[in-house]
């Protein structure tokens, strides 16, 4: 019984205290002023946008926007805390990689949920929706945001590792977003073909599409758009961890 | 005499690090990442009318200058600012108070070369989209121009608003959707009360574009954009200046 409390609180301690960490310095670095002042004017782009296409409009706006702003944010982060060093003090503490990581996946997760939550509702529902049909899709709208935000700022982190400044890293990020990207050609109707549902962000927006009646899903697409990304976010975070040991530790100690 | 030299020694170390850093390969590729943007334009409006009966030609100059005119501008105007914030991180611009230039020119040089990328950047992209006639490439060289004026001072508000890059993440992502998203309302507004538009450094060149490609005098824009980028530009780097010095 102690042995089991004392190994929750070794894990659930040191997460908490870097959530609030991470909370304070994203409040301090301005983080919030920057996402709320952005979605203030994106509420007024979406309410511009005629009714009958706002529809249409929202899975673009979602993916394309909402679930990006932690992108840069987390790459950032890193940079700064590796290049002042509060990165090897906090790892020094009971802190390991694994809380790290989660405490900073979380708080930026949600500054991606709360923008597509106040976004989401003006398009949400369609005419004849049931209380049962609309509490579906928002439950889906959740899980589709998360889903792409997680694999979105994994690919932020990983991608900024082995860079020795935020400059060198400012513009290859920006092909990092573009292959993210690839699986719009797919949703569009552009260009299809099986292959796109091997991209991890292809399920998400699939979802998203759904969520605003666009596309409507078989079981298995559901299924699958689950699962797909659920399987990227895993293997990112493995990779996520391998990348942070060699460019980030092991520099340190050589340094 | 020792400013010129000065300025070509910041440009002998940029080289220098050019060969060290992704950057300048990122800043050669640029161009044809915002036409190959463009590359989908065509078989896009096939399909959005082949799909849906809908006519995406007439805002085709519109989806140009959103991408080719005035993207570049956020993404390197980003790039400047980020440049400078990392001097300001390593105190360079401090440590250059000591020597034998004037506070400005380091920050100027700056400016200067994010502004002649930028011209460049946006020139080449624009003749490689493939969608323009060669004389509208031609007449948008001074309007790539004012969107260099327009990075110089978005490189330089980052520094003047933010004390670290992280912060300057954050006025980033503030300005990013100021500057590609609303000087493109205007498309759709024929009133004067437009001209508000204009304390957006890239409402210039983004309404210069448009009249251009409707072979109407776009030149007021011109002047417009360079005076106020211009102004713009020198209240930021006395600023910055004058913040170097603490």
């Amino acid at each position: 019984m102690s042995a089991a409390r004392r190994a929750t609180t070794s894990v659930a301690g040191p997460l908490w205290n870097v959530v609030k960490l991470d909370l304070r310095l994203q409040w301090r670095y301005g983080f919030y002023y920057a996402a709320g002042f952005s979605l203030v004017l994106w509420e007024v782009v979406v309410l511009l946008i005629p009714e009958g296409i706002r529809q249409v409009a929202m899975p673009y706006v979602i993916f394309g926007d909402s679930v990006i702003i932690g992108f840069f944010f987390i790459a950032g982060a890193v940079f700064f805390e590796k290049g002042e060093r509060t990165l090897f003090a906090l790892l020094s503490t009971p802190v390991r990689f694994r809380h790290y990581l989660a405490g900073k996946l979380a708080t930026l997760s949600l500054l991606s949920l709360v923008a597509a939550v106040v976004l989401a509702p003006h398009a949400l529902t369609s005419p004849g929706d049931g209380l049962a049909t609309i509490a579906v899709k928002s439950v889906t709208l959740v899980v589709a945001v998360l889903l792409c935000t997680l694999l979105f700022l994994l690919c932020g982190m990983i991608t900024a590792a082995p860079f020795p400044s935020m400059t060198d890293w400012m513009i290859p990020s920006t092909m990092v977003i573009a292959a993210l990207n690839v699986p719009l050609l797919s949703y569009s109707g552009l260009i299809d073909h099986p292959a796109f549902y091997l991209l991890p962000t292809q399920g998400s927006l699939l979802l998203l599409g759904s969520v605003f009646d666009q596309v409507s899903l078989s079981g298995w697409q559901v299924a699958y758009a689950v699962s797909c990304p659920l399987v990227w976010i895993a293997g990112l975070v493995v990779l996520a961890r391998r990348v942070f040991d060699r460019y980030i530790v092991a520099k340190e100690g050589s340094a | 005499m020792s400013v010129m030299n000065a300025i070509a020694g910041f440009g002998r170390n940029d080289l220098r690090s050019v060969r060290r850093d992704s950057i300048m390969i990122g800043v050669a590729l640029g161009p044809f990442l915002y036409a190959a943007a463009m590359w989908f334009l065509p078989p896009l409006t096939t399909f959005l009318d082949r799909q849906y009966a809908f006519d995406l030609t007439p805002y085709h100059i519109l989806i140009v200058s959103g991408f080719v005119v005035i993207g570049p501008v956020a993404v390197l105007g980003a790039l400047c600012g980020l440049m400078l914030l990392d001097d300001k991180d390593q105190h360079t611009l401090a440590a250059l108070r000591v020597a034998p230039i004037p506070p400005l020119t380091y920050p100027l040089y700056r400016a200067a070369m994010i502004t002649a990328v930028t011209t460049v950047s946006i020139t080449a992209a624009l003749a490689l989209t493939r969608l323009l006639p060669a004389e509208l490439v031609l007449a948008s060289i001074p309007i790539a121009f004012v969107c260099g004026l327009g990075a110089a001072v978005v490189g330089l508000l980052m520094p003047a608003v933010a004390n670290n890059k992280v912060e300057g993440l954050a006025v980033m992502r503030a300005t990013g959707i100021a500057l590609f998203g609303l000087p493109l309302v205007p498309w759709w507004l024929d009133s004067p009360a437009q001209l508000l538009f204009g304390l957006l450094p890239t409402y210039w060149p983004a309404k210069a574009f448009w009249l251009a490609a409707d072979h109407q005098t776009y030149w007021p824009y011109i002047v417009g954009g360079i005076a106020y980028c211009g102004l713009v530009g020198y209240l930021l780097l006395r600023r910055l200046a004058r913040t170097a010095e603490r």
